[in-house]
């Protein structure tokens, strides 16, 4: 059993989001919005709330620059990074198979199709 | 601006990031429909002014100085957090039920500018002093028919002319500061694109009229 608390999806997402390397905010907030098909689609603010709290829990750390430049028009903005760090990786990886785990149940249950073999 | 608005341990470690993002966001926002612009920028402003306000009820980042910041939440902090918290509360519910929100502004609105109207009528007839000097002291006189059979249908006397010799006799007592007999008629003003009829007081004395 695990101790941790679970996270939110929109934790989850973000560091899901940022396990590809280290992005900055609004990067972020765009790539959330395509990996969850737009479910999970927080403005700047919220966004850095979640942020905040990630940074505070150890689960992302701030860099210097990431390998995405940035694409809009103002090259020269001050943007920062953020980047998964190593306590966040193994979060991911504990949340990933907990979920994992309940979509086991799931498809057992029939409320999924079955998963390749 | 609006990044004042966040705790300063917040402002100091996010706020130049969180300020980088939103003109991203923003310059995403404008290079959009021109439609979708306003209430995009609103959405965007407002998540932004309402994560300040969560920030303060229910930190996400402390700066490492528990002692300090546990000292300032007391008393008056925790006044402020509550006042914050209720905030919060109304403005969520608002959020929630954008309708009732709109039904809510616009009755607002409307109550707010009718209460304006109202006053200004009440100012100007019944607050607002007369452009004269001691307008307290202004009385107006009239004379009343008295003659057989001249009465009104509720048994009062019928309002009558006051003839020149009245008004001079009354300047002789000294009794008021000034006396003035006035003719209330109206006169057609000429000379304009549109000829205009308006209420006017023509004065006896000096055979002058104002308007």
């Amino acid at each position: 059993m695990n101790a941790q608390p679970r996270m939110t999806p929109t934790d989850f997402h973000v560091l899901l989001v940022l396990s590809q390397g280290s992005l900055y905010g609004y990067a972020i907030m765009k790539a959330l919005d395509e990996e969850s098909d737009g479910s999970i689609t927080p403005e700047i603010g919220s966004l850095y709330r979640v942020l905040a709290r990630l940074v505070s829990q150890g689960f992302v750390e701030q860099v210097d620059s990431g390998p995405v430049e940035a694409e809009g028009v103002h090259p020269g903005r001050q943007r920062k990074y953020y980047a998964l760090s190593p306590a966040g990786e193994r979060a991911l990886r504990g949340e990933a198979a907990s979920l994992e785990g309940a979509l086991d149940i799931a498809r057992s249950r029939g409320l999924l199709p079955a998963g390749p073999s | 601006m609006l990044l004042r608005a966040y705790p300063e341990p917040f402002r100091d470690r996010f706020g130049s990031a969180l300020e980088a993002a939103l003109e991203d966001r923003l310059d995403a926002v404008w290079a959009g429909p021109t439609l979708l612009v306003p209430p995009l920028v609103a959405r965007v402003l407002i998540d932004v002014a309402l994560c300040a306000v969560r920030e303060h009820v229910r930190p996400t980042f402390q700066a490492r100085s528990p002692s300090v910041h546990s000292s300032t939440r007391s008393g008056r902090g925790h006044l402020v957090s509550s006042m914050l918290q209720n905030l919060r509360f109304a403005l969520r519910s608002l959020l929630r039920q954008p309708a009732f929100a709109l039904v809510a502004l616009f009755t607002l609105a409307l109550g707010i500018g009718a209460s304006t109207a109202v006053f200004t009528v009440v100012d100007g007839v019944l607050l607002k002093p007369l452009p004269f000097p001691e307008p307290e002291e202004l009385v107006m006189a009239w004379s009343y028919d008295t003659g057989a059979g001249r009465v009104r249908a509720d048994g009062g006397p019928v309002r009558g002319w006051m003839l020149q010799p009245d008004i001079e006799s009354m300047r002789a007592v000294a009794l008021f500061g000034g006396v003035e007999g006035v003719v209330e008629s109206g006169v057609s003003v000429t000379g304009v694109d549109q000829p205009e009829r308006v209420d006017a007081v023509r004065s006896l004395r000096e055979g002058c009229s104002r308007c």
